[in-house]
């Protein structure tokens, strides 16, 4: 106590000086109209910097939970679209009332193992037959189609990749060609070829390469890619065309599988007309 | 602080707030000269001053000024700053011996290059931080710093000017 008081005799005027200067200053930032505004100004900006930071220190905590969130949300919503539903109605023309039943429903599920470097590649993710998923489903990143079930366990599944010489989808080009074969040369994971469109289509670089509603696995419109060159084939009938992937195949992670509630009843419902499979 | 020092002190004041505040703060030279010559009033307090003593009267000192430009808080904090300033600048650049003798800065007391500089040192830090924080801002920083330039060079002059002639006057009274 006694060196408290002691140390506080030997310091008052340094003391004194720091009331004396936040009673200055206080004075300043609050009688002056234009230092005020400046104080709450830098005050309002700091403070919200801070929050920010703080923000994104946070944020890390939760990312996990936040993913799985977002996930959920994203299935909900691409759920509700349009083209997920098969419409029953018989009145063709009324379109006000439109009823349907959900025809594709997604399943987020994690990337586990990825080849790229194969002529036949595959993937394999975390979930399997346990979790309802089954051979021919559908598989699409977020940003475009990745590929299709071909083998499941409880708790996995191997997908053939778009990047494998036998996967094939019907693709329509720029909203408008809606037939030809998306197909893999083998060459290059950021490429895949489309043939069999006849040369008098004028298909131009940078059109935009989605799928039909022909694809049974596939609704309509999950974006492939983008033309990135087109030349003429040999026998001159046909076009070959390159198309730049929407999805990069080599960092695939996240994957929604795609089931189709009505597959089993239009396979065998096509079995006797179509040999080819898609 | 003797009693002569705050007779002093007081003099000068009487004559030297109302010269800065009704005359000076008015005199619109050009848009870059302020000088605030009443610092003199905190340069000139004795050497050997005690430390709070010399804080509350820069405190009050501001204030009054402050009173009349309606800008308070501003020259109070300078002020206090300033004989901050000065009292470090005691501490470490001068004679211990000489600190004691308790005279005032002056013409008379001092040595004419010691003084000029001192009145420069504290003018330039004065009138930098006045005008920094009057403006608060980096955006016109050079017209900031050309305020500063005139406005203390043309304090420094008057000051010396001011001690100069008290010097004169004194020795025509002994």
């Amino acid at each position: 106590m006694q060196n408290l008081l002691q140390f506080l005799r030997r310091n008052f005027h340094l003391f004194l000086f720091g009331v004396l200067q936040i009673v200055s200053l206080t004075a300043l930032f609050r009688y002056n109209s234009y230092h005020q505004s400046i104080y709450f100004n830098t005050a309002s900006e700091i403070n919200g910097e801070m929050l920010e930071w703080r923000n994104g220190v946070l944020g890390y905590f939760n990312l996990k939970a936040q993913n799985e969130a977002l996930r959920k949300e994203n299935i909900k919503l691409r759920t509700a679209g349009t083209e997920n539903f098969l419409f029953f109605s018989s009145d063709t023309f009324l379109f006000k009332n439109r009823e349907g039943v959900v025809m594709f429903s997604y399943f987020p599920a994690k990337v586990v193992n990825n080849s790229i470097h194969r002529n036949k590649n595959y993937f394999t993710v975390n979930r399997g037959s346990e979790e309802g998923i089954a051979k021919g489903m559908g598989v699409m990143a977020p940003t475009g189609v990745a590929g299709v079930i071909v083998e499941t366990t409880k708790h996995f599944s191997v997908a053939m990749s778009i990047l494998n010489n036998d996967f094939k989808l019907t693709p329509q080009i720029n909203n408008t060609v809606h037939y030809g074969s998306v197909t893999w040369n083998g060459k290059d994971p950021r490429f895949v070829q489309i043939n069999k469109i006849n040369n008098y289509y004028n298909i131009l670089e940078g059109q935009e390469v989605s799928t039909t509603s022909f694809a049974k696995y596939f609704p309509k419109n999950i974006p492939i890619g983008r033309v990135k060159n087109v030349s003429k084939a040999k026998d001159g009938k046909y076009l070959n065309i390159d198309v730049e992937l929407s999805t990069d195949m080599t960092q695939l992670s996240t994957v929604y599988i795609i089931k189709n509630t009505f597959q089993h009843e239009l396979d065998s419902l096509e079995k006797p007309y179509y040999n080819e499979s898609e | 602080m003797k009693a002569s020092n705050w007779f002093r002190y007081l003099r000068f004041a009487i004559w030297l707030l109302p010269l800065q505040v009704l005359v000076i703060n008015n005199l619109d030279l050009n848009r870059f000269m302020f000088p605030q010559v009443y610092i003199l009033l905190l340069l000139t307090l004795p050497v050997n001053i005690q430390h709070w003593q010399s804080y509350l009267i820069a405190f009050f000192t501001g204030f009054a000024v402050d009173m009349f430009s309606y800008t308070p808080g501003l020259h109070s904090f300078t002020c206090v700053l300033l004989v901050f300033l000065r009292y470090v600048y005691f501490n470490n650049f001068v004679d211990k011996d000489w600190l004691n003798s308790g005279i005032s800065p002056d013409f008379d007391s001092t040595e004419p290059i010691w003084l000029i500089v001192y009145v420069a040192i504290s003018s330039v830090f004065f009138h930098w931080v006045l005008f920094t924080l009057e403006n608060l801002s980096f955006a016109n920083y050079g017209n900031t710093l050309l305020t500063v330039l005139y406005s203390s060079s043309l304090a420094i002059f008057l000051i010396l000017l001011i001690l100069f002639s008290l010097r004169t006057t004194i020795t025509d009274e002994t």
